[in-house]
Formats: structure tokens, C-alpha cells, sequence
């Protein structure tokens, strides 16, 4: 209010001169710009962000079929999903794939960027392949291995045939389902995981290597001592958004599996608050499995930073 | 390439002793080659068999879009189909409304392209070249929308573009997915870095902040811009859950909900859905070959896509 009034005050006078003796930065027209520029981006985050997670947290406590107004149901919505064993299970799956995707995919990354980032031939090449996987719609890439989960005549069964293996049901055993759809995701990310890999490498400096070779290291020393604890920034920023990918898997699951598996053993939390909102219309149940969600991401994240001083090096 | 050819190995032990420029001459290979076999040709042939791994699902889709049910149903494996059937690409556009889904993902494409560009670039330049109250506040509640995935708005958001009699148009499949917390970050980094001198000049000679944006900042923007624009492609290119129920009517669907309900109607017809995946998937590819540069800096910039 008062910086209103002086504001309006220094208006009055001649604004050219205000601006040059005055060293307030934010001068009104400065303010007003920045409102112009910046007032369409924070509608549309405080309507599809903010407004959207608080309608959210209001449906999650009533029931709502989109056809009768939404009646208070209290935490019934939230009672009834930590009893379901259907939801509990899709957390378990959802977890599976973060604990057991995440780790292989950064594995595997790590060795793939060590590999192409030593000078090797047809460097280019393969750094092609490995990216293929990214820019190819997850749908449709799914639908690509539905057809090689196929039983008998898809890819697997048949190249498997040879070696006396007949005829695996890939995707209608509850043993293997979920392992089927993390190979794919572990081929769909590796391409993005590897990007960042090979930028982290890069970005290590070649004197380091160089001091660590006059000083005898071996290959795996130099590793250990050098590539590792200087890619750790990297791996963490991969650990994170990966984790927070891998707990949205929906896509596969839905292609490869669509009634969310034998046994329920692919469905996914994402898959759950599909079905229980635009399946069975149950909006509040489904909006309490997105803040159920929202909230697991959210402490997950807060604890990977929190133990990222254990293990992660900033120069 | 054979397993057998000849590398060349850097061997820093036979350095000479001493001088770290002879270390380093040895380490760029100028001095002391040695030649050997072994474990390049161990590398390679894990890379090729890794390689192979990747591109398999690409050939096996090509391949089996160009085959006839007698010959995919054919047990032994065979990239080459036996006799060619282009007449699979054909049918996929006979059997679904497959172009208008094209047509309504290239138009949702566009709009998200341009609306993204626009919103984030305006709002970054703001956060860095403005000064006014509240202006850590709201970077910071800008930036938290970034630990908020799509999945977790779904529901309500589909409840604000039903309200909003949005459900199968365009507006309601682009507009709430145009707010990328990414593309402000990435433009006001961009644009912290422009120099001083050069917008108090123009400010100087009497451009207002508007045009100062227009007329120096998004120029000096491009590489960012074509970066982003890119990623943004990418992402609405391939996007599904919020396509699949923003829009239920066929004329508003996009590509990856069409392929996935054809998928689902026609479960054993694999000759057709390899031809429609593979259709799906040409156009990135396409732009993926001509701008990998510029793909590749904006996925390493932001770090993830969309």
C-alpha cells in the first residue's frame, strides 16, 4: 500500500528524472511489465496446478460420478484404498518398477556412456541406436513388443525356440508380466538416462585422468576414483526424475496388459487411477489416489535429497 | 568390421619420465602407440550385441508391417518378408480414421509448440530481466509444479475442462498441458546471461520492455527456442493419457490414442499394427535425424523431456 502511494507520488513528478536519481529497481512501469509478461504463465499454473491439486484434496473426501454433485464422504476414500488390495498391490508394482527399473537402467547407462565416450570407432552410430528407443511414441513402441511377447510366433519365443525353450506366455504369467513390462521401460529410458550419462562424462575434465594415470591407477581405479564420484551429480539428477518417471508407468502396462495383468500383477498406481476414474467414474477415489501419489513422489524425492550427501560429490 | 582390426591404444606407462607434456602428447596418441587386438574388439562386439538389442523392435516392426498373416503367423524368424504387402499401410487408414488422428496431432503439436515457446519464454524473461516484489516467491511456486507429474492432475484437471465444455476440442487437449516449469527455468537462464549494455541501449533509444523482448531478447533466444520447441514436439508427439480422455470423439483424437484403440480392437492382426505403429512413429524419427543436434542440447539443458 505505501509503496503504492509513493510509487503514484513519484509518478507525478517527472518520471524520467525519478528513475534516473532513484535506485528502487522496482519502479511501477518495471512492476507492470513484469505483470504483463508474466500473468498468462501464472493463470494457467494457478488454474491446471494449484486450483487443480486443491480441487483435487476436496474430491478425494467426497464421492463424485461427474453426474450428481460430489456428497462428503470424509477419509472413507482414503480408508478404502489402504485396505484395497487391489491399490495395495498397484503400489507394489509401482515400487517394483522404481526400485528395480531405476537402479538396471543406470547400471547399464553407465557402462553404455563409459563405452561410447572412450574413442571408438562408429561412436556416432551407436549413440544413434541408443537414442532410437526416445524419440519413438511409447504406444506404439509398445504395441511393437506386445507383439514380440507374443507367444510362439513373437520374437522372443522364437529365438528362444533353438535352445529348447517352447512357447512362454510372457505377458499372461503372473511371474514374469511385470518383469516383461520393465524390460521395455528399461529400453525406452535408457536413450534420455543416456544422454545425460554421456554429458556428465564430458563434462569430467581430461587432466584428472591424465594425474590418475601418472599415478599408476588402473582402469577400474580410474573408475572407481575418478569417473564415478565426478558423474554422481548426474546419476543423482537420474535417480530422481527416473524415480519420478517410473512411479507414472501407465502407457506399457495399459498396452501391454490391458486388464492390468494376471494376478493384477503389472497394474500400476497410474493404471488404478485411470481405471477408477474414467472406468468406473469414480472421481473421488481416483483423486485420492493422485494425492496418495503426489504424496509418495514428494517424500521420495525429499529423501533422495536427503541422502544425496552420502554419495553425491559437488566440485 | 572385423573383430580383427587394428586400434590404437593410448599406453601411458611407456611414457618418459617427467614431463607432463610428454604424458600428454603420449595420452593424445601423438607418441608411443602400440598397437593391439584384444579388448577393443571385446567392446565392440558388446556394443554390437547391445546395438542389435535396441534397433531389434524397429526392424521386427518394419518387417512385420510388410507382411501378410500366412507369413508373421510362420513359425522361424525372417526380417524379409516373403512376398510384400504395402497394402497393410493402406488398410490402416481404410479400417480407422487414421488420418484425421494425424491431422489433430499435427495441429495440438503446433499449438503446443508455439503456446509453450511463448508462455515460457515471456515469463523467463520476466523472472530475469524485471525486477519487482514477490519475484523469488513466485519462481519458487513456479518451480514446484515440477514435482508435479501429469498423472496426479489428471482427475481434476478433467473436471475443470469438462466445466468448461472442453472435452473433444483442442483447446481442452492443449491448454492445461502447456505449463512447462522447464521452458521458464531454461528461458531465464537463457536470458540472465544476455548483457546489460545491450537492453539499456535499446531501452535508451526508446524500445519499450515489449519490443526490447521481441526485437533482442528472442532473436538472441534462437538455439533455445529451437531446443525447446523441439522437446516440446517430442513430448506432445507422444503423448497419451491426457489425449485419451480429453477426447473421446473420433474427430478429435490424436495418433497414439487411435494406434492404441485399434491395438485394442484388432488384438491379432499384427501386419496392421506394425504398420500403424510404424506410421506413428516416422515423423519424429524424420525430425529426430535432421535437428538431433538441437534435440539432444535441449533434453541435456532441461533434462527431461516436455
Amino acid at each position: 500500500m505505501i509503496t503504492e502511494a509513493s510509487d503514484l507520488a513519484a509518478d507525478a513528478t517527472k518520471p524520467a528524472r525519478v528513475s534516473k536519481h532513484r535506485r528502487d529497481p522496482a519502479s511501477r512501469g518495471e512492476r507492470i511489465w513484469a505483470f504483463n509478461f508474466l500473468a498468462p504463465f501464472i493463470v494457467g499454473i494457478a488454474v491446471f496446478y494449484y486450483i487443480a491439486i486443491v480441487a483435487s484434496s476436496y474430491f478425494s473426501f467426497t464421492r463424485y460420478n461427474l453426474l450428481k454433485p460430489p456428497t462428503w464422504l470424509g477419509l472413507d476414500n482414503y480408508r478404502f484404498l489402504i485396505g484395497n488390495e487391489l491399490f495395495r498391490k498397484a503400489l507394489w508394482n509401482t515400487a517394483k518398477l522404481t526400485l528395480v527399473g531405476v537402479p538396471v537402467t543406470i547400471v547399464l547407462v553407465v557402462g553404455l556412456g563409459v563405452a561410447l565416450n572412450s574413442r571408438i570407432r562408429f561412436q556416432g552410430v551407436y549413440r544413434l541406436i541408443f537414442f532410437l528407443p526416445l524419440v519413438t511414441m511409447p504406444v506404439a513402441s509398445a504395441i511393437v513388443w506386445r507383439w514380440m511377447y507374443s507367444p510362439e510366433t513373437g520374437l522372443f519365443d522364437q529365438l528362444l525356440g533353438p535352445f529348447g525353450v517352447d512357447r512362454v506366455e510372457w505377458l499372461s504369467r503372473p511371474g514374469s508380466a511385470l518383469w516383461a513390462v520393465l524390460a521395455m521401460e528399461v529400453w525406452r529410458q535408457s536413450g534420455l538416462f543416456l544422454l545425460i550419462v554421456l554429458a556428465g562424462l564430458q563434462n569430467i575434465p581430461e587432466v584428472y585422468y591424465e594425474a590418475a594415470t601418472v599415478d599408476g591407477a588402473t582402469a577400474w581405479q580410474r573408475f572407481r576414483h575418478v569417473t564415478l564420484p565426478l558423474l554422481s551429480p548426474s546419476l543423482f539428477f537420474l535417480a530422481v526424475t527416473g524415480s519420478i518417471a517410473a512411479f507414472q508407468t501407465f502407457d506399457a502396462v495399459i498396452v501391454l496388459t490391458p486388464g492390468g495383468g494376471p494376478l493384477n500383477s503389472t497394474r500400476t498406481v497410474v493404471f488404478d487411477i485411470y481405471g477408477s476414474a474414467f472406468e468406473s467414474l469414480r472421481m473421488g477415489r481416483a483423486a485420492a489416489a493422485s494425492m496418495l501419489l503426489l504424496a509418495v513422489i514428494l517424500v521420495v524425492t525429499a529423501v533422495q535429497f536427503r541422502m544425496q550427501k552420502r554419495w553425491v560429490h559437488y566440485e | 568390421m572385423g573383430p580383427l582390426r587394428m586400434t590404437t591404444r593410448r599406453v601411458p606407462v611407456a611414457a618418459p619420465a617427467g614431463s607432463v607434456a610428454a604424458v600428454r602428447r603420449c595420452l593424445r596418441g601423438g607418441a608411443g602407440l602400440v598397437v593391439r587386438y584384444g579388448p577393443r574388439a571385446g567392446l565392440h562386439a558388446v556394443l554390437l550385441a547391445l546395438a542389435f538389442l535396441y534397433v531389434m523392435p524397429f526392424l521386427w516392426m518394419i518387417s512385420t508391417s510388410l507382411k501378410g498373416p500366412s507369413d508373421y503367423l510362420r513359425s522361424g524368424i525372417s526380417l524379409v518378408p516373403r512376398e510384400i504387402h504395402w497394402d497393410n499401410y493402406i488398410e490402416v487408414f481404410e479400417r480407422v480414421p487414421f488420418a484425421t488422428f494425424y491431422w489433430n496431432t499435427v495441429v495440438v503439436t503446433v499449438m503446443r509448440v508455439v503456446a509453450q515457446i511463448a508462455l515460457a519464454a515471456a515469463a523467463g524473461y520476466a523472472f530475469a530481466r524485471f525486477r519487482f516484489k514477490g519475484r523469488t516467491l513466485l519462481f519458487v511456486a513456479v518451480l514446484v509444479i515440477l514435482m508435479v507429474p501429469p498423472p496426479v492432475t489428471l482427475v481434476p484437471n478433467f473436471i475443470i475442462i469438462r466445466r468448461l465444455g472442453w472435452v473433444n476440442t483442442y483447446t481442452g487437449l492443449v491448454v492445461p498441458t502447456i505449463w512447462s516449469a522447464f521452458g521458464v527455468f531454461l528461458f531465464r537462464q537463457f536470458f540472465l546471461t544476455l548483457p546489460k549494455d545491450l537492453i539499456d541501449a535499446a531501452k535508451l533509444d526508446g524500445c519499450r520492455p515489449w519490443r526490447v523482448f521481441w526485437h533482442i531478447g528472442l532473436p538472441a533466444a534462437r538455439a533455445h527456442i529451437a531446443a525447446f520447441g523441439l522437446l516440446v514436439a517430442l513430448y506432445s508427439w507422444n503423448e497419451f493419457l491426457w489425449s485419451l480422455v480429453a477426447a473421446t470423439d473420433d474427430s478429435r483424437r490424436v495418433i497414439s490414442v487411435g494406434i492404441y484403440l485399434f491395438q485394442s480392437g484388432y488384438r491379432q492382426e499384427w501386419g496392421l499394427m506394425m504398420a500403424a505403429a510404424t506410421i506413428s512413429i516416422v515423423p519424429l524419427l524424420v525430425i529426430f535425424a535432421i535437428a538431433q543436434k538441437h534435440l539432444i542440447r535441449g533434453i541435456t539443458l532441461t533434462g527431461l523431456k516436455g
